[in-house]
Formats: structure tokens, sequence, C-alpha cells
């Protein structure tokens, strides 16, 4: 065990002197399986590691070494092998892979380690077990495959996940999200990356391990590795699909003859009757009766393309790849993702002690938003109204029927297909990565140094562009306008590492010292205009053909600057006892208080190789670990801390003039620090079929950055004023045999997250609202963050004699038949504000994932589930009829089951009751359990090895997200708001794909 | 030995030197947005610069159509308007219900709107005194204090006249525990502050201030006369009426009732205070749909083509006038008062723009915010258009109101605003014709009528529902979560 420590550390030897009474021994290195050369073998002398050589290109090595000792053969994915020489002279040698997971070499923070050897809570997923989930950012197939990380998909094309690493830890929702590092520079997302340009992906999950990212590690770090050189001749990959894309689990609404029951109930058919007027109807049914869902959508298709090449020489290794990936949302109107990604990495290794490499990641995308709010509008607009009424003779360019035509005149209603099909918003983003890094070994494979420099270069262009239309007076634009951004961000990020490695007898160490300079920036420019002479076309979507007196302009950006300095120890006593430490000291010039200090210590027993283990055979592996550490938050808005000053303008005597407004609120910010303790238990058992982690977390956030209200103005300003708990457990667990030619594996994942304030502190008060005076939500300690607030019922008011045995408390709420029956929260005998309550949180308590897998022969079958529990979400799009008005539609549940004389039993209240006046704030009649089970992934393959010789491929089709199970009356039970407010909201769709692998 | 210390001592230094350059290397400003104390407040031009910021904010508050909705609704010249299930608890609050008040959205966001334009107005004057003090013209310096301070008391006047007993402060720094004033209290102390500055204003219209449109010594008066009213302070009334009524004479009112809403009124000196809205410049301030949501929510043929279209916005049709007042105004036999006013549905305006007879839930619209398509710049309904605070009519009609009340004869100014109406004169006015003929007058602006009933004890005889107890609405439940002092007794 200990020489494999020493081995696997090394990645390159020098040759060393050789004793006098030496042999040369020489021979051929291969792989076992293919037969061709094995590259990057190294050959040493067991117990004197600086004689040794590597193995060429061709697997031919030669080395002189004492006539009777023993070599060891180890390269990275291979088994180590021990050989004898006993004089001989020549040696072949067939390494044999390593499938032993436990010898996984994972990338950490500024360097890699074993799995083994590690003290914190880290998985890691290879870009083979996500690159055909038919999804656009590599984050969005992760989802449900790796504990204590919620990822949360929209299905509108080129969306960004929502992705959360044990629970939510900061206020603000834009940063909630771990940071990701590529290699080595920082980014709140990947959605740019394709699958196929990524090798693997690792989230470090606790402390010990994400810490030596202090600056911004507090809600957990992903580091992802580009695709890397592969070892041995040049490799050709290709990987396509191509699917199509339709909405699944569509909520169901009242049809017109259910409207117009339910409006004769309430009693205003003024907007059915003119239905009938103008398009017909009979017996109080209009005979329109409009799917506005069903109008609004399409079949959509994704398609994914992508080539890489790599391969290794004896010096170098090389990556060249290319990607293209597009989806065609299934809204209509302009809904779509493009993508084309090109990626090019070099290593180089001139000499044993220098080590050179650049790589450069560009990605080019356009995304064409489609309109969610022409989501909302198809769920608020009854089916009275058709998608088009030739007799609407004022419209233009496209005959659609207007909402005026029934007298809807409110703002939330508008015709769907009209606001999706006149909605024209482009984004495009470039993105070029390039990066580059020098290693130097000063002692080899003992003391190095490595100076790295990652840089990004970000060009986002978006454009709004609104033709001239009319629907309806209240739907229309008599002329064209266009906006238009420009956003470049311009970050770099230098890294000096030197890291050395030693062994001494049985105390293996590892140091690493480093030092980090970062630089952020953003620039926008914005500008819009109006009446833009020419036709409307894109080649006359130009700022300059506008109207001079209607053009507007402005632009922002920020500039932030870090610098760090940090180190790590690991050490290790017999491959048994481990621990490490590592302290960053970050200095961020977003805060007032700039310099924040980081510390973790983990610790590690691997029990397994304790003496008194060795006569079991129940563990073939058995460690404890346990870590604590601080981790630091900068992700916050710098220009919050201070009272600035900000312009805007008026007119006098239509003269305008500019304007100063002097901000009268201050802050005083610091470093978010996040405690997080964890304690956890690896093993791997029954002859390596059984694989498992246990793990314990406990992250308390001190110092939260939250929005706190200035009393009296409600003007809000930011403050360090809270204290955020997450915790729970997490469970891996994996099966993998074979049964005679059947191989199959079960993986399932689970876990637990209990989100708790423990302490909040506001201006005078002990508690934060959040949310809107509507949807009110709190953050009070003993409850979840953004926990929903409001009144709690008890069904509904049943009859007068009901009501007035209720006495005052009735009056107080409005009581009325059929109205929801509050609930007195408080027990005070009065219905007031007082009685507002706690009704729910929107962060599941419990989520689960897992695969089930089978190969048999040429066939593999793959199963992926997904679930949450345990989660609360405001169903605000239904809620929104308080304001809307009745008019709005219905879901045909309520149209079936609701309150009236004859059903006095039913949950839902009356129609009229759905606007009491009490509704207008939030009660639990609109909070609904959000939670769901899905099967993600269903995929069928075929390999075919050796096809002429030389090519292996791989044929599957596959269904994405083919069943979903909720009760949730919406159209997507994950809900991405962060807060868990359902508005407007993309429907979820289902993908069937057919796609191949080919490797040549 | 001694090298070893040597390059001990080499080595410190150079940590520290990196220590020290770093911590310099991120001590860098933010972009984008200057700290207040780098205001260079020997430069007098920043100076006027603050000013306008403070008019800025102030047009935005008071061109926003949802304060709009909770400061007109409860008279009895509206109803809501639009279907009768559309922002529902407007019809409620009219009715006197206040059950969902709390809550209400408009509510808590003019609540927020209004305190933060009274923390702006606070901060730039704090800035006019530190301008003042570093050498800027003092007379200037006063003078634009004092036109922030009339500002931010005509601010207090809808904040008291909405909510009744509310905080009163003009530093930010006494914000923070502040308790609420009485009603009485909030009058009285914001009539003092202009009282104390009302002399640094410039002594000419507003029409012919430095910047047109500003506020001078008249709007000061115009304010404290109608803060004054509020509590039936009628000598205050009348010593802040007689010196606008002296200088403006009979000619100060338009000759045309019906050009006073539309933009050939801007800045006419009947507008003793006006928010610019204006779009005829490059950019219009907070026009916010005004005029959008008084819109008739029914097709609208333009007489004027606008940028070459016939088609007007129609807006979402609330606010619609009353039986009692439409009965009422052609009981009177008013022409130009009832042609301006009111809007028919299947009819011309009193322009010639065509609105068609579609909308199923009213035949009527409030036609003080239209804008008619030969003078607006855009399809909008009423953009382009000023905001009209105080009008001189109300003025007269004020210093009548209070002549009568003291015992005096309010023929004068009564009879001027009733010969622009194309009625005959009055003699003898007494106080119920004067309250009839500021009904007519003032109709559908901010609700003017509801406040007169109000504060003279009128309403709960003309207002169904209405007990003095309803006079205010309740404190928006988001004020009194955010801080335990609102919620105590005011002072």
């Amino acid at each position: 065990m200990k020489t494999k420590l020493i081995f696997c550390l090394c990645l390159l030897l020098s040759a060393a002197t050789a004793f006098a009474q030496n042999i040369t021994v020489s021979g051929t290195v291969t792989e076992q399986v293919s037969g061709e050369p094995a590259l990057g073998v190294s050959i040493v002398v067991k117990g004197n590691a600086t004689t040794g050589t590597i193995a060429d290109a061709l697997g031919n090595y030669s080395i002189s070494v004492p006539a009777n000792s023993t070599l060891v053969f180890s390269a990275i994915g291979m088994k180590t092998q021990e050989v004898a020489v006993n004089g001989r002279t020549s040696i072949d040698v067939q390494m044999v892979e390593d499938a032993e997971l436990l010898n996984e070499i994972i990338v950490i923070g500024y360097g890699t380690a074993k799995s083994k050897d590690l003290t914190g809570a880290i998985s890691s997923v290879k870009a083979d077990e996500i690159i055909s989930t038919p999804v656009s950012s590599p984050m969005g197939a992760l989802q449900g495959k790796v504990a204590g990380v919620q990822i949360l998909n929209s299905a509108n094309p080129g969306a960004s996940p929502v992705v959360r690493v044990r629970g939510v830890g900061s206020f603000d929702s834009s940063y909630q999200g771990p940071l990701y590092v590529v290699d080595g520079m920082f980014f709140d997302n990947i959605d740019f990356l394709d699958s196929s340009n990524i090798e693997s992906l690792t989230v470090l999950k606790d402390a010990s391990s994400a810490a030596i990212y202090g600056v911004r590690a507090a809600n957990g770090v992903i580091l992802v590795t580009t695709k890397n050189g592969v070892k041995g001749q040049a490799k050709v990959t290709y990987d396509g699909y191509y699917g199509i894309q339709q909405a699944s689990n569509l909520l169901k609404l009242a049809n017109s003859a259910e409207y117009a029951s339910l409006m004769k109930e309430f009693g205003d058919l003024t907007a059915v009757e003119l239905s009938i007027k103008n398009w017909g109807g009979s017996n109080g049914v209009p005979t329109t009766d409009t799917d506005w869902y069903k109008a609004l959508l399409k079949t959509g298709t994704i398609t994914s393309h992508s080539v890489n090449v790599s391969g290794t020489t004896d010096k170098a290794s090389y990556v060249l790849g290319v990607s293209y990936f597009t989806n065609d949302g299934i809204s209509k109107g302009d809904n779509n993702y493009e993508r084309f990604n090109i990626i090019s990495k070099g290593d180089y290794t001139p000499f044993s002690w220098l080590k050179a490499g650049a790589n450069i990641t560009i990605s080019n995308a356009t995304k064409k938003n489609g309109s969610l709010t022409a989501f909302r509008e198809a769920f608020l607009l009854p089916s009275f109204i058709p998608v088009y009424d030739e007799k609407n003779t004022d419209a233009y360019p496209t005959k659609y029927g207007s909402t005026l035509a029934v007298g809807l005149t409110s703002g939330y209603f508008a015709n769907p297909v009209a606001r999706a099909e006149m909605n024209n918003s482009r984004n495009n983003y470039l993105r070029i990565l390039p990066s580059l890094y020098t290693e130097l070994s000063f002692i080899p494979e003992k003391l190095k140094y490595k100076f790295a420099v990652a840089q990004e270069y970000n060009l986002g262009q978006s454009k709004n562009y609104t033709p001239v239309y009319y629907v309806s007076g209240n739907q229309m634009s008599n002329t064209n306008s266009l906006s238009k951004q420009i956003d470049y961000n311009y970050n770099t990020i230098i890294d000096n590492t030197l890291t050395y490695t030693d062994r001494f007898g049985k105390h293996g160490l590892t140091a690493m010292l480093g030092q980090s300079v970062r630089y952020e920036n953003y620039r926008f420019l914005q500008s819009s205009t109006k009446k833009l002479a020419g036709d409307g076309s894109d080649q006359y979507h130009y700022i300059s053909l506008g109207d001079k007196g209607e053009s507007e302009t402005t632009d922002g950006g920020f500039s932030y600057r870090g610098v760090s300095f940090f180190g790590r120890a690991s050490y290790d006593y017999d491959g048994k006892y481990l621990a490490s430490a590592t302290m960053r000291i970050d200095g961020s010039s977003k805060f007032q208080e700039k310099w924040g200090y980081f510390p973790s210590v983990g610790l590690g027993w691997v029990i397994s190789e304790e003496d008194f283990m060795k006569n079991q055979n129940v563990f073939e592996y058995l460690k404890l670990r346990g870590s604590w550490g601080l981790l630091g938050n900068d992700k916050e808005p710098a220009s919050d801390g201070f009272a600035g000053l900000a312009t805007n303008y008026y007119n006098m005597n239509n003269q305008t003039l500019g304007g100063l407004l002097l901000e009268n609120k201050f802050s005083w910010l610091k470093w978010e620090v996040v405690r997080e303790i964890n304690a956890g238990l690896s093993f791997t058992s029954l002859g390596g079929r059984l694989t498992g982690e246990l793990d314990y977390y406990n992250r308390l956030t001190n110092n939260a950055v939250v929005l706190n209200t200035i009393p009296v103005t409600m003007e809000t300003v930011l403050a360090n004023s809270g204290k955020i708990s997450n915790s729970g457990i997490e469970l891996q667990l994996g099966w993998h045999d074979k049964v005679g030619e059947l191989g199959y594996s079960i993986d399932v994942n689970a876990t637990t997250l209990h989100n708790e304030v423990k302490a909040i502190q506001g201006e005078d008060l002990d508690y934060i609202l959040t949310g809107s005076a509507e949807f009110r939500q709190i953050m009070k300690v003993g409850q979840p963050m953004n926990s929903f607030y409001g009144y709690k019922t008890n069904g509904i008011w049943a009859s007068e004699a009901e009501i007035n045995a209720a006495g005052d408390f009735a009056k107080q709420q409005g009581a009325q038949v059929g109205y929801l029956k509050y609930v007195d929260a408080n027990g005070d005998g009065n219905f007031d504000s007082e009685d507002r309550t706690f009704l729910g949180a929107p962060y599941p308590k419990f989520t689960y994932g897992g695969n089930l897998g089978f190969t048999y022969k040429k066939w593999d079958l793959g199963l992926t589930f997904y679930g949450v529990s345990g989660i609360q979400v405001c169903n605000a799009k239904m809620a929104m009829r308080y304001w809307a008005g009745a008019s709005m539609n219905f879901t045909k549940d309520f149209a079936a089951d609701h309150f009236t004389a004859s059903n006095t039993g039913s949950k839902n209240p009356s129609v009229a009751g759905l606007l009491a006046a009490a509704n207008g704030q939030i009660n639990d009649y609109f909070i609904e359990d959000a939670s769901y089970f899905q099967l993600q992934n269903i995929q069928l393959g075929y390999n075919m090895s050796k096809l002429w010789n030389k090519v292996d491929a791989r044929v599957y089709v596959s269904a994405q997200n083919p069943l979903t199970f909720f009760k949730y009356q919406g159209y997507t039970p994950e809900i991405v708001d962060p807060t868990g407010l359902d508005r407007e909201t993309y429907p979820m769709a289902r993908t069937f794909t057919l796609g191949v692998k080919i490797t040549y | 030995m001694k090298n070893t210390i040597l390059k001990g001592i080499f080595c410190a230094a150079l940590a520290s030197s990196m220590l020290a350059s770093c911590s310099e290397w991120i001590d860098i400003p933010v972009e984008a947005t200057p700290p207040v104390d780098a205001i260079d407040y020997t430069d007098v031009a920043s100076a006027q610069q603050v000013l306008v910021g403070a008019y800025g904010n102030f047009c935005g508050n008071m061109a926003e159509w949802s304060y709009e909705t909770i400061l007109g609704i409860r008279g009895d010249d509206l109803v809501k308007g639009s279907s009768p299930t559309d922002q529902a608890d407007l019809t409620s609050f009219d009715n006197f219900d206040y059950s969902a008040a709390g809550a209400y959205w408009a509510l808590s966001g003019a609540w927020g709107g209004y305190y933060a334009g009274v923390g702006y107005y606070n901060e730039a004057i704090e800035a006019f005194e530190k301008y003042a003090e570093a050498g800027a013209n003092a007379a200037t310096m006063k003078d634009y204090i004092a036109q922030v301070t009339v500002l931010r008391a005509f601010t207090y006047l809808r904040i008291t006249r909405l909510w009744g007993e509310v905080p009163v402060y003009f530093k930010n720094s006494e914000r923070t525990g502040i308790k609420r004033l009485t009603h009485q209290h909030v009058i009285e102390k914001v009539i003092a502050d202009v009282e104390s500055v009302i002399n640094d204003l410039q002594n000419v219209k507003p029409s012919q201030a430095t910047l047109p449109g500003q506020v001078t010594k008249y709007t000061a008066h115009a304010v404290i006369a109608k803060l004054a009213a509020e509590i039936q302070d009628y000598d205050t009334v009348l010593k802040h009426t007689a010196p606008i009524v002296n200088d403006y004479g009979k000619g100060a009112l338009m000759a045309d009732y019906h050009y006073v809403f539309t933009n050939e009124g801007n800045l006419k000196d009947e507008h003793i205070l006006e928010a610019q809205c204006s779009s005829r410049a490059a950019t219009a301030t907070g026009w916010n749909g005004m005029g959008s949501f008084q819109g008739p929510g029914a097709a609208i043929t333009a007489k004027v083509a606008i940028n070459g279209s016939h088609e007007m916005y129609s807006g979402w049709s609330f606010f619609c006038p009353t039986d009692k007042i439409v009965n009422l105004m052609k009981a009177r036999g008013e022409k130009a008062r009832y042609e301006t006013g009111i809007i028919w549905a299947g009819q011309d305006t009193w322009y010639g723009d065509h609105v068609a007879d579609t909308n199923p839930y009213s035949d009527r619209w409030n036609g003080k915010f239209y804008n008619p398509s030969g003078l607006c710049y855009t399809a909008d309904w009423g953009d382009g258009n000023n905001v009209r605070l105080i009008r001189y009519a109300d003025i007269l009609l004020l210093d009548a109101e209070a002549k009568v009340a003291k015992g005096q004869n309010g023929d004068q100014t009564v009879n001027w605003v009733r010969e622009r109406a194309g009625l005959p004169a009055l003699t003898n006015a007494t106080a119920d014709q004067i309250m009839e003929e500021r009904f007519v007058e003032l109709c559908f602006e901010h609700g003017e009528r509801f406040y007169d009933l109000v504060r003279t004890g009128r309403a709960a005889k003309e207002l169904p529902g209405y007990t003095d107890a309803k006079r205010f609405y309740p404190i928006p439940q988001t004020v009194l979560d955010a801080s335990k002092s609102m919620a105590e007794p005011a002072e």
C-alpha cells in the first residue's frame, strides 16, 4: 500500500545513476485488452523511487537495475504491478485497467488526490455518464446523480438550471449557486459548455475540500476539467443524437361550457354573452373553445453532434473537439437555442523537469427566449376567444382574436399566441476561455512549482424588437421599437502554487502553498429606439435607423479585485490515518471589511488497514472521515455598502435636465462565512460489489448578507444580519455485479435537508420579511428561509348558521357561504394580521435519485429516476384571480368540484369565494405540495466493437422525462423561481432521442 | 548564521510589503456609483443637478397611476370601472370596506414611494446646506432648500390625506424609532416647515421662474393653503390664498376649460404646481400609465393620425364618472366642464376622436387625463401631458370657501371660476354652493372631491358607508411588519 501511494503520486521520474552491479532490463509494456503499447507507464525499483524510467510511445523501456531487485510498473488508470527481476534482462508486462474506484484520481482544488486518501465529501462524475442526456447545460444532466446537489431544470431552450449544493445558505437567490471552476477560471454557471467538452465534474461539498477556494466556496464548488488527451494513439470520437420534444403533464383547464357554467354561478355573464354574440353559441355556451396551451405549443427538436480527436505521444498530449447543439423549443414564436463550441488543449513535457500546457475553449451560443408571459396568459385567458378572428378587421399583421371583443380590459388578459409570435428577443453569447500553465519540478517528484493564468472573455449581445402590430386597443404597438445590449466580461485569475510531496518511512506528506490574484470586470452598453426605418426585417434592426428623439442609451459595469494566499498540508501515516488542513486568506474589493480568513481541517481513519480488520472479509475498504472548516462568500453586490449617487432627469419646459439623487441608505458589509462540519463513512464491501458513502453535514452561514427593510421608507439595504443553517444526511450506495453474461448495477442516492434560520436581526425586529405584500415570505428564527407566511384555512364556510355561530370572528374575515374559512392561528379570538403563520417552504426536505443499469452481451439498458418531497410551492398564477378578476379561467378540477349549494363538502371554495378580500394575501389554499417523482431517462443501447477492425460504436434510443408524477396544479412542479413562486412557467417536456457514439 | 537571519528579515519584509500592496490593490472604488461624499460642494452646477434630481423623483411619484387609484377612488365623483372583479379591492375602498387595505399593493407601494421621496428631499436639503458652507451663493442655496421643502410638504399632504397619522421627519437621521403624529400635528408641523423658508423662494409665478414650472413663493402659498384647509384653519388659508389671488387676478385662468387638461395647458399660470411629464423632450419623465389606466378600454379612432396611424391605445378602463356627477352637471347646465370631464362611449370627444361603444362594463370615462390626437406625441392615452397638482381654480375656490367661513363675502373668486365655465355669477355664495362649485370644477382630480367632503365634515352625509373612523386608510401591513414604532399610537 505504501509503495502504491508513492508511485501513484509520481507522474514523472528522472533516470538516476546506476550501481556498479546493475544489469540492464528492457522490454515492452502493452495494454492487456487492446494489445496496444501502454503509454505513460513508469518503471521504478521497489524501495528506491529515484531509480526509474518511463516507457516510450511504442511501450518500450530500458532500465539499469540491481539483478535481484523488484520492478514496479504503474500508470494512471492501470493496476500497479510488481515484477521480480531475478537476473532477467527482458521483461514484457501487460498492464491491466484498474477498475477499482478507490484508486480513481480525483481533481481537487489546485491538485489531484486519490479518492481513498480524501478526508472530505467529494463526488465526481465522468462525462460519459451525462453525454447522452439530451439537455443543453451539462449541469442539467447531473440532476439526481449526486447526493446533496439539487438541480431544477426548465424545458425552455438554453435555460440555465438552478443548482444548489447542500441547501440554501445565502439570502440573495442570484448568489445561492455553487462556484464553478473550469480549468482554473471562476464561473457562475457552465451553460456555455457542451457535455462533450468535459472530462469530469467534481463536486466539493464539505469544508475540507472546498475551503481551498475560500473566496467563493460557501455554496459548494464544482470543479470542471475539460477533456484531456487520451492515452495511446490518436483517437477520434463522435457523439450525436437527434430527438423530438413534446410538452408533457399539461394541466387541464375548463372548456367554454364549464367556464360559462361557473360564470353563471358567479353571476357575471357579460363576457360569455359577448363571445356568443361575436362568434356564436347556444344555450348560453360559446361555440368558441380554444385550448390556449395547445394553440401555443408545437413539437420541439433537439440535436447534438460532437467530434473529439485526442492522443498522446511520449512528450505531448492533445485534444481537439468541436460540438454543435441546438434545441428548438416547444413554444410557438422565436424560441430556440443553438451553440457551437471548439475546444483545444495541449500539454507538453519537453524535459523531465518542465511541463507546460495551453488550452482554449470557444463557445458561441444564440438563444431566442420564448415568452413566459404568453404561458401565464394562456393559463389566465378563458377559452371563449378564438386564436384568430377574421372579424377583427383592425388587427394586423395577423387577424388575432381580441380580448377587448369580450370586454376583458384588464392588463392580465391578452392573446397568448399573439404575445408569443410578436415576441422577438435574441441573445448571443461568445465566450473565449484561454488558459495556460507551466510546471517546474525542482526536486523530481517532490517539489513542484506551477504558474497558471486563466482568462475569460465574454461578449453578450441581446436584441429585442417589437414590430408594429394591433390585436386590440390593449395589445398593440403602433410604432416599432428596438433595444440592444452589449455585455462584456473580462476576467483573469493568476495562480502560483508550490507543492511538496514526500514520504518518510510510514509518514506521507503533501504540502502546497499558493497565491492567487483575481480581476473581474463587467461592462454593458444598452440602447433603445422607436420608429425604425425599413420594413422591420432583421437587416434593419439598427439603433441608428430609429427616431433620434426616441433613442436612449445607458451603460454600467463593475470591477472587482481579489487577492488570496492559501496553503494545504495532507498527511498520512501508513495509509491508515489521514489528516489535511487548509488555510486561505482572501481580500476582496467588494467589502468595507476586506479581509477574510478561512481555515479547515479534515481527518480520516482507514479502518480496513488496521491489523484487527485483516481477518474479516466483509469490508475490503472502510474509512471514517470528518472535517471542519470556514468558507467565505464574496458573491455579493459591491455597490450596496455605501451611500451612492444615482442620476435621473426631469423635463422643465420640455427641456430635459439631468438630476442627481443622493442615496440615504448606508450599510457596512463584510464577508459572509459558512462554518461547515462533515462526518462521513466510505466503504467497499462484498468483493467490491457494494460501495457506499454516508455523510452527515451541518453548514451554518454566519454574517449572512440579507436584504433588510428600512422602517418607514420600506427601502431595502444589505446587511450581515442573518445566520442560516443547512444540515442533513447524504447517502450514496452502489451495487455492481455480473451474473453470467448479464451485468447489472444499481446506484441510489438520497439527501435530507433541514434548512433553518438560526438568527436574524432587522433594524428593530427579530424577523425579516421577504417576498411581496401579496405573496409574503419571511425569515424567522426556527423556520426555513423564505417560508411562506400567510393565513391558514380550514375548509369552507358551509352555511349562514355556521357563520353566525362564529360571530365577530367570521365578520372580521368577511365570511360568506362558500368562502374559505380562515383559522384563528394565534387563538386570540380575532381575525387579523397576527393570524398569519408559517405555511411551508420552497426547499425539498428529501431528494433522491438513482439508476439501474444492465448489460447483456452487446446490449445495455439504463434507467434513471429522481424525486423530491417535502417541498411547497406558491401557486401564484392561481392566486392571481384576486387581481385579474373572476373572468380568469379555471382548472378542470375546479369546474368539476367546488362549493355550491349542492356540493357543500368540496375542498374548493365557490367562484365568489376565490375573490374574498382576505385572499389578497397569501393563504394555504394557494400553497401546494410540489413533491414529484420522475422517471428521468430510459436508454437502450447496442454496442459494436472492432467494426472494420478499427471502429467501436454504440447506437441507442432514449426517452428523457418520459413519466413524471405529481399532484401540484401546474405545468411542472420544478419551479425555477428561487423563492418558489409559480407566476409563469415554461411547461415540462419529454424528449425522445436516437443517438450514436463512434470511436475510431 | 547571520546570512540566515538576513534572509528571514528579507522574507518577512517581502511578505509584509506584499500584503500592504495587496490591501492597496483591492481598495478600489465601486464602478458607476460615485459615493455621496464625492460631491464637490464648491461646484454650484452640481447643486442644480441635485435640485433637478428631487424634482425628477417628485414627478415620478406624482405621475404614478397606482397611487392615483387609491387617492381618487373614495369620492362620489367616480367609480372603479373595468370589469367588476378587476382590482375589486378598489370598489371595497370606495364603499369604505378597508378589510383588504392593509395588504393592498398600491397602498403599500404609495407609502414606500412617498417616503422614499421624503428621504431624497431630506438628503438634498442637507446637501444644499453643505454647498452653502462651501461657498455657493447663499441666496440660491436657500431658494433650492425652500423649493425642495415645498415638494416635501406636498408629499406629506398626500401621505396624511391617505393615512392620517403618520411620521414626519425632515432629517433622515431622525427616522429610526420615530413615532407617528396625529393628523393635526402632521399638518401643523409641515406648515411651520414651509413658512420658515417661504421668503427664500423666487417671487414670481412658476411659469416665469428661472427654470419654468419650478416651485416659487406662490407654490408655497398654495401648498400651505391646501394643508391648512385640511384642518379647517381658515385664517391660515386666507393668509396664503390672498397673495396668489391678488397677484394672479382673473386673467390667470385659461380661457378655454377644455385645453386646461391637454398639453396646450402645460406651464400656463392656471397650474400653480404640476409634474412635468411632457414627452416632447427626448425622454418622458415617469408618465407611467397615468393615462393608460383611465383610458376607455374600447377601440379609439383618432381624428388626426398619430405616427401615421389612426389607432390609439385605449387603456384599462378604470375610473368612470358616477351618475351623481353626470346628473349634477346636466342639471347645472354645465357645458365646458361636462364635455371636458366626461368621455362617452359611442361618441366623439369634444376634440373629435371617436370612442367605440364596445366596453361592456362602462359607457363613460374620465376626460381630464385625455390628450387629443392632434396634440399628443404617441398613441398612448393621455401621453405627452403634464400632471396638474394644484390648479389656480382650486385656490380661488378655497379662497372663497375660507372667506365665507370667516363671515366674509367670497363671490369674487368663485364667480371668476363660474364665468370661465360659462355660468352666471352668484351673489352671496354659501358654503354649500362653493362646495358644489368645487365638485364640478375639481372632480376626477386626485380625489380632491373626497378630501373636500371629509375636511368639511360633509362626507358622512354624501358618502354611503362613510364614518369618521374611515377617513384614513389603515397603515399598510408591510409598514407595520417592518417596524414596531409604527404600530404605536400617534402623538
